[in-house]
């Protein structure tokens, strides 16, 4: 018996639980997203000014040389990456490390497939229409804003790497890994809803 | 959580009535729409949707914090937060790494060469840190 009182005896005077916080690492990451999209809204805010100057018709003449059905081709592949994407998070919370082992995996692979298509394109434009990064205000914009968003995917791909390394060096599966996996996931659908707007806007609208 | 959230949405609802005033307002002037800054605008009414929604979100799904409860003591937020490393040089060699590698992007492209095995070798230590070597805990 002990005379003095201790502190997990004391009564604290009223009656609710723990607090439940949310994740931290996860409230960090949509924070920094938002910051992103303000990234992306300085490029977007660019191609409209350089559109608004030259005028329609230069922006038309020039946009002609884009190969619309490649690039849906590409953008399809990035969309259904998303898709899988999230199939690996759902495996990461049910703690199915293999299932999300896999399902990344294919994410790398259809992520790394839209970069080569990237790539292939740039290499066609530059090519057949001379169109570059310093051949005239279009060709600026046109490789600023899709470049620094192939830089993130190519950032995104890395982070699948870095999740699979984890998994793998991990003595067993834990809460910390699926949360690394989960936001990479908000940042891989991040990056694929910048697309369908810059796809939009580059490709459709022109 | 519930709080910060109104307080974004708050911030959602303002700016997308200062982006849609400005948009009528630059498209009847002579020069016509300005663009920059109708995009800027209405990318900033994403931004405080975006947090605003998560935010909202997330109270919903994991109940509130002590912040949400008018009978709150302050000490009810105590607990644990989150894990952080206790110390690490592992963020300043992927800054160095960053930091020379974007020195390449105004000097030369072949600095990249140089910092950028600098960067991933601090890019692995950060992220392995605790999962490789004698810190091991995950």
């Amino acid at each position: 018996m002990s005379v003095v009182a201790t502190a997990t005896a004391t009564e604290t005077g009223h009656a609710h639980g723990a607090v439940n916080r949310p994740n931290l690492v996860s409230v960090g990451t949509i924070v920094w997203l938002s910051s992103e999209l303000m990234f992306f809204a300085a490029l977007f805010a660019m191609y409209f000014t350089l559109r608004s100057v030259k005028g329609a018709e230069f922006w038309h003449e020039k946009a002609h040389a884009l190969n619309v059905p490649f690039s849906s081709v590409n953008t399809t592949i990035l969309v259904l990456s998303s898709l899988t994407c999230q199939l690996g998070v759902f495996a990461a919370e049910r703690g199915d490390v293999k299932k999300l082992r896999s399902w990344f995996a294919v994410t790398f692979v259809m992520g790394a497939i839209f970069i080569g298509g990237q790539i292939f394109e740039y290499t066609d434009l530059v090519k057949k229409d001379g169109l570059s990064l310093s051949s005239d205000p279009y060709g600026t914009v046109f490789y600023l804003t899709t470049g620094f968003h192939g830089l993130h995917v190519t950032g995104g791909l890395i982070a699948f790497l870095l999740v699979l390394g984890r998994t793998y060096a991990a003595r067993r599966f834990t809460h910390e890994q699926a949360t690394a996996a989960i936001v990479v996931s908000y940042y891989w659908h991040f990056v694929d809803v910048v697309w369908i707007g810059l796809f939009a806007t580059i490709y459709l609208i022109k | 959580m519930k709080e910060q959230g109104k307080i974004f949405a708050g911030l959602a609802v303002f700016t997308l009535a200062i982006a849609i005033t400005y948009l009528v307002w630059t498209s009847k002037s002579d020069h016509g729409l300005e663009a920059a800054g109708t995009t800027a605008l209405f990318l900033a009414f994403g931004l405080c949707a975006f947090i605003g929604f998560y935010l909202a979100f997330t109270a919903k799904r994991v109940d509130t914090g002590a912040g949400d409860n008018p009978e709150a003591e302050v000490s009810d937020d105590a607990g644990e937060l989150g894990f952080f490393a206790p110390h690490s040089w592992q963020p300043l060699s992927l800054a160095v790494g960053g930091a020379l590698a974007f020195l390449g992007v105004i000097f030369g492209w072949w600095l990249l060469f140089w910092s950028i095995p600098v960067l991933l070798i601090g890019l692995y230590g950060w992220v392995f840190e605790f999962y490789r070597g004698e810190n091991q805990n995950q």
